[in-house]
């Protein structure tokens, strides 16, 4: 029996978009490399044999995507860092806190460097560990780590005003 | 973990465009009979070659009935209008 692509899709899609995202700071590129991610499971079920965690597998196929689009735009692409930081990255909420955190973390992080932003986002919001976040995105643990750490300490000090007002 | 990563973690990425979904089931090859024999090709053919062997070896067991060619449909035959098997 071929997967079920539907379910897959359902459970995954969004994590995935969000990665690519907050990765290539555009709409059209994430929601481009996404389908085409899928779309590539689609048409070739049997790509999924043997893969014992979808998530990981996905997230790697579609960090290499990202890493060739970037790569083929070339300076191009920074022409469009500088409208990153208005890209929306996070669902929209009523009170206006956590909108203006929301815009600030957005901007923080269209300050750090793709590497940076692929490794906090895989461990804050996916929850990897360093040795996953490795294997997902082809680096050492040790250099994951400390790419973490020193993005971190970048958001911390670019989000330190707004950071000691807002609760969640 | 820091106050930051908490407060970071707490965010909820935007929703991916709808209309990707729609395409991507799309792309889906559609479903064959081919697809339920190509899991196990082996065991598939085995089941075959049991049945050919069966249907082979039929003529050579015993029958009453006198015709002979088409054992099986006369067995069934015989099962519809209510006899008995003479298992002997």
């Amino acid at each position: 029996m071929p997967p079920d692509l539907a379910l897959i899709y359902d459970t995954h899609a969004r994590a995935i978009f969000a990665f690519l995202l907050n990765f290539t700071r555009n709409d059209a590129d994430a929601g481009d490399i996404l389908q085409d991610v899928f779309v590539k499971v689609a048409e070739r079920p049997s790509l999924l044999d043997g893969v014992k965690q979808i998530r990981p597998w996905l997230i790697r196929m579609a960090h290499r995507q990202a890493i060739d689009l970037v790569r083929r735009r070339g300076s191009h692409t920074r022409a469009l860092e500088s409208s990153a930081a208005e890209t929306p990255l996070f669902a929209p909420v009523e009170d206006a806190d956590g909108e203006a955190f929301r815009a600030a973390v957005a901007e923080a992080m269209a300050e750090l460097p793709e590497e940076q932003r692929a490794v906090v986002h895989l461990k804050i919001w996916e929850d990897m560990t360093f040795a996953q976040i490795a294997d997902a995105i082809g680096m050492s643990a040790n250099t994951a780590a400390s790419r973490y750490r020193y993005a971190l300490d970048k958001l911390e000090a670019l989000l330190r005003p707004l950071n000691k007002e807002y609760q969640p | 973990m820091s106050d930051i990563e908490n407060k970071l973690r707490s965010l909820a990425f935007r929703e991916p465009p709808q209309d990707i979904r729609r395409r991507v089931l799309a792309a889906t090859p559609r479903w064959t009979w081919r697809d339920w024999f190509w899991p196990s090709p082996v065991a598939w053919g085995a089941i075959a070659a049991v049945w050919l062997v069966a249907l082979a070896t039929e003529p050579s067991a015993p029958s009453t009935e006198s015709s002979g060619a088409r054992p099986l449909l006369a067995i069934a035959a015989r099962y519809h209008q209510g006899f008995e098997f003479d298992i002997k």
